[in-house]
């Protein structure tokens, strides 16, 4: 179905624009919340990633369901990057005062307690910098190296950063188990 | 352990949806110029209420149209009114009015024509016919012409004065009227008797045949990003510099019309209608290999004034100064509709020739020149390209009676 979605965007039609947005715009929301949690924000960097998206496909080389899907998160997340970037320099919190050991067997199991909203919205509520390394590292799986460049930071810095990102979920995830009871 | 943490978390948003922004989807629409079903709700909406506007305007026009042409009591005021002014008069002489120029008199006297509630009535008045055809009374009443208040009472003695009588007693100098000086207005009567004229007419660039030459530009056309390095990315292809041009080919704008004059006077007259317009485009984007046409009609109601400088036998010669209001009513591209309906305004004046094959029937052209403002989108035509637009009108109009 996504394939002769596609060929008819190719052809220019109008109502395969409209069902790939329809198809995949819930799931594309969700990715772009995750770096830009902001309603206004959010709006332009999807908007821009369906321009994209729809001039881009003409040349695009259609490898099946999951690659496309692949594809088009990969287009919100670079221009949540770009945005991102040109907005404002990224903040990068560095923490002097030393930090606990993450029990990460206590932090799946009280993952496994909370629902994907709630998640979702922790992952949301992350500093910058914290949730733009973590986002990258863990959903887009890039490695430090790759996140390093794209950013302009050290290896170390970015190894930090997902490293604090963790650990400020795991506290927040474990909080909001214990309201639960 | 580390890597079952962050697999978890993975797996949970996997699939994860959330409610998209509200408009993103017209703002898409929007960027990318082409309307789709969600986006073109809205604008269907106003889509039929600009249709009821039209309408609305169509049926006042022709309300107000039929309703001069049937009303039996409209006054015919004579052009050529041979009467006389003052020159004659003694008292005015005395007075050291004399030498006050007669332009003035007739300057002061521009109404008349325009006041048709009072004529029928008085033209209804016996009395007023039996003193017209009296010499005596009627230089009485050439006196009382210093006295405004009763001007109109005078004007319409001097319509029933008899041929005969005036020819004997006052030679043809001049009249009351501002607009009738020329020596050639017995040609105009039936002109300026009429009032409407009804116009079926047609115009198109043809001065800018040579304009279809393509232009590249950094086209926003169809979005701001045309960078292909999303598409590289997928096929493994690093090369980001390429850069999407697109280029247009605007065609020669067609436009039909029907308009609708109304005589001021013999030289002035105002005129409006309904008009259509249809622009074409070719736009090809080079990169993708690939093309498609561009298609939008517009509706407009034109306003202006024209004046008539010059007229002879059969021909007249005009110029004439307006202004456009259009909105766009249908925008096509090659299997699809673009969801942008803008307003388009514009200005323009020409000088234009009409020949009357029949007294009722004229052939015009005028060569017109016009400008086109920004509507205030992204979208590209014919006038986005040359705002400043020549063209050439032609058609029919109908004198009517």
């Amino acid at each position: 179905m996504v394939t002769q979605i596609v060929e008819r965007i190719r052809q220019k039609d109008q109502r395969a624009m409209s069902q790939l947005y329809q198809m995949y715009i819930g799931e594309l929301t969700s990715v772009c919340y995750r770096y830009i949690p902001n309603a206004d924000d959010m709006k332009d960097v999807l908007q821009n990633s369906f321009v994209k998206i729809f001039t881009s496909i003409p040349t695009l080389e259609y490898r099946g369901e999951e690659q496309f899907k692949g594809w088009l998160v990969r287009i919100v997340a670079n221009e949540a990057l770009t945005f991102l970037r040109n907005r404002k320099k990224l903040l990068f919190v560095e923490q002097s005062e030393t930090v606990d050991e993450i029990d990460e067997d206590s932090a799946i199991s009280n993952t496994e307690r909370i629902s994907p909203d709630e998640l979702h919205q922790l992952i949301s509520e992350l500093p910058d910098g914290y949730r733009t390394v973590l986002n990258l590292y863990v959903f887009e799986n890039y490695s430090h190296r790759q996140i390093a460049e794209l950013l302009g930071v050290k290896e170390s810095t970015s190894a930090s950063q997902l490293y604090y990102a963790k650990q400020w979920l795991a506290q927040r995830i474990k909080v909001l188990t214990s309201e639960k009871g | 352990m580390k890597e079952d943490w962050t697999k978890q978390m993975k797996q949970k948003l996997e699939g994860h949806k959330m409610s998209p922004p509200t408009g993103l989807w017209e703002g898409i629409s929007q960027e990318v110029g082409l309307g789709l079903e969600a986006a073109t709700k809205i604008s269907t909406k106003s889509f039929v209420r600009w249709y009821w506007a039209v309408a609305a305007v169509v049926v006042v026009l022709v309300g107000f149209f039929a309703l001069y042409q049937f009303d039996d009591n409209e006054p015919k005021v004579v052009a050529n009114n041979e009467n006389k002014t003052v020159p004659s008069n003694p008292v005015e002489e005395e007075s050291g009015e004399a030498e006050k120029p007669k332009e003035t008199l007739m300057a002061d006297k521009p109404s008349i024509v325009d006041k048709p509630s009072e004529v029928p009535f008085k033209s209804s008045n016996p009395s007023l016919l039996a003193l017209a055809s009296n010499n005596t009374e009627e230089e009485t009443s050439i006196e009382k012409i210093t006295d405004e208040t009763q001007y109109d009472t005078i004007v319409e003695a001097q319509q029933t004065v008899p041929e005969e009588t005036k020819s004997e007693t006052h030679p043809p100098k001049q009249t009351y009227l501002p607009d009738v000086i020329e020596p050639n207005t017995t040609a105009l009567q039936s002109e300026y008797s009429s009032r409407w004229t009804f116009g079926l007419g047609g115009a198109n660039g043809l001065l800018l045949a040579n304009n279809s030459d393509s232009q590249p530009f950094n086209g926003n056309y169809i979005g701001e990003f045309h960078t292909i390095e999303d598409a590289n990315y997928y096929k493994g292809n690093n090369d980001k510099n390429t850069k999407t041009s697109i280029v247009s080919k605007h065609n020669i704008p067609l436009r039909l019309g029907i308009s609708l004059q109304y005589q001021l006077n013999n030289r002035l007259a105002l005129y409006s209608g309904i008009s259509y317009t249809y622009l074409k485009s070719e736009i090809s984007v080079p990169l993708y290999n690939n093309s498609y046409d561009q298609k939008l009609s517009y509706l407009g109601i034109p306003f202006g004034i024209s004046w008539q400088i010059w007229s002879a036998n059969q021909i007249s010669i005009y110029l004439s100064g307006g202004t456009m209001i259009e909105k766009c009513i249908s925008a096509k591209v090659t299997d699809g509709k673009l969801n942008v309906y803008p307003w388009q305004w514009s200005v323009n004046a020409s000088v234009g020739a009409e020949y009357k094959i029949i007294r009722q029937l004229g052939i015009y052209l005028e060569p017109s020149l016009g400008y086109y403002f920004d509507d205030g989108t992204s979208l590209e035509h014919y006038y986005k390209e040359r705002p400043l637009a020549p063209s050439i009108q032609f058609g029919l109009r109908f004198h009517l009676k």
